[in-house]
């Protein structure tokens, strides 16, 4: 059986990327990406139209609608997860401040942080938020975009961040993922070619390849038991 | 005189890279090579690229199918997917480097990712 290989992080021209939906799908299949997922989600009235315009894209890759959350405050984060949560199939959160990292963490109904090291000295992460994040099994991103768009010294910083958040995940079995994060569909990269950003990190080679293909799949698992009535919290159910 | 070759068991294992170029316009050998070797010592260094036992034979290299195989040490292939993937623009223009596949020999190589199929095409 053919390996799946998804990427969680797209941008179109629906929000502030620079490709149509269409050429990114075009290329998502040039790639063999299996699913993708748009973080264009602005409001309710212009997801049913992403999603008119989804339908009448025949394709054989699964594209998912969702949401990036930039949030000034934590409460101002809480108010936009419960606002999103039941609308849109991926809710991801913008990392890059400390408490937002902290909360985006400590909440079940989040399902990816983005770049959690974004513009900071550090690498936003430490030991206890590690395993709030797998507690929660919120997925920690390793932002392709960064890589790509950096070089020499910034480069060697971005890459020193992000080892460190994946050895933290990696310790206390948080799910890591990488995606693209492509503003444009230049930025679009293939399966395995995503996973060796992961490699450049330290993973073992098993872990680089789950980081585009089990894990994502996992989270899609999650996001739909979470969606469900029965879910209250981790852990707790109603039969 | 040429350098008497080394026993198989003592030479470096190597591995056989096939890549596509996903772009609009088609770029000769030079251009391409040049690109892959800048991104690669940009990003590991002199020293580290020492390492990778890398050559991109001129022989491989299909200019309009956009096709080529490069050759690497067998514990770097992943520092070379990297590397590759890591390439933004060849002559200013934007382009996607996708590895196809890797084999051990040059001979599958062709076989599986360049449509060699005769034995005649493998002579070339």
């Amino acid at each position: 059986m053919m390996r799946k290989y998804l990427d969680l992080h797209i941008y179109s021209d629906n929000s502030i990327g620079s490709s149509s939906i269409k050429e990114v799908v075009d290329f998502a299949e040039k790639l063999n990406l299996s699913t993708i997922a748009l973080l264009d989600y602005k409001d309710k009235k212009q997801l049913a139209e992403l999603k008119k315009e989804i339908q009448g894209i025949k394709t054989q890759v699964e594209i998912l609608v969702g949401a990036e959350l930039v949030a000034g405050s934590v409460s101002d984060l809480k108010v936009k997860i419960k606002q999103v949560r039941d609308v849109v199939d991926i809710l991801a959160v913008y990392g890059g401040n400390l408490k937002i990292n902290r909360a985006a963490v400590e909440d079940p109904r989040v399902d990816i942080l983005i770049h959690p090291e974004f513009k900071r000295k550090d690498s936003g992460m430490d030991d206890v938020m590690a395993r709030l994040a797998a507690e929660n099994f919120v997925a920690i991103e390793l932002n392709f975009r960064e890589f790509l768009h950096s070089s020499r010294k910034s480069r060697s910083f971005v890459l020193r961040k992000m080892k460190q958040n994946a050895m933290l995940a990696e310790k206390y079995n948080a799910p890591v993922i990488v995606a693209s994060g492509a503003e444009s569909v230049w930025d679009m990269r293939a399966g395995r070619e995503l996973s060796s950003l992961a490699h450049l990190c330290g993973l073992p080679i098993v872990a680089c390849i789950d980081s585009v293909s089990k894990t994502p799949e996992r989270v899609m698992t999650h996001v739909k038991k979470v969606n469900s009535n029965k879910f209250v919290m981790p852990g707790v159910e109603i039969k | 005189m040429n350098q008497k070759s080394l026993p198989i068991s003592l030479r470096e294992k190597q591995r056989y890279l096939a890549f596509q170029i996903i772009s609009k316009k088609e770029f000769d050998l030079g251009s391409v090579v040049n690109s892959i070797w800048w991104t690669i010592l940009q990003l590991y260094g002199e020293y580290g690229t020492s390492k990778f036992f890398l050559w991109v034979p001129s022989n491989l290299y299909d200019q309009q199918n956009k096709k080529g195989i490069m050759r690497c040490g067998h514990m770097h292939v992943e520092d070379v997917r990297a590397a590759l993937a890591s390439i933004r623009q060849i002559n200013d223009e934007p382009v996607i480097i996708k590895t196809l596949g890797v084999t051990g020999t040059i001979r599958s190589a062709k076989r599986k990712f360049l449509g060699f199929v005769d034995l005649e095409d493998f002579s070339k």
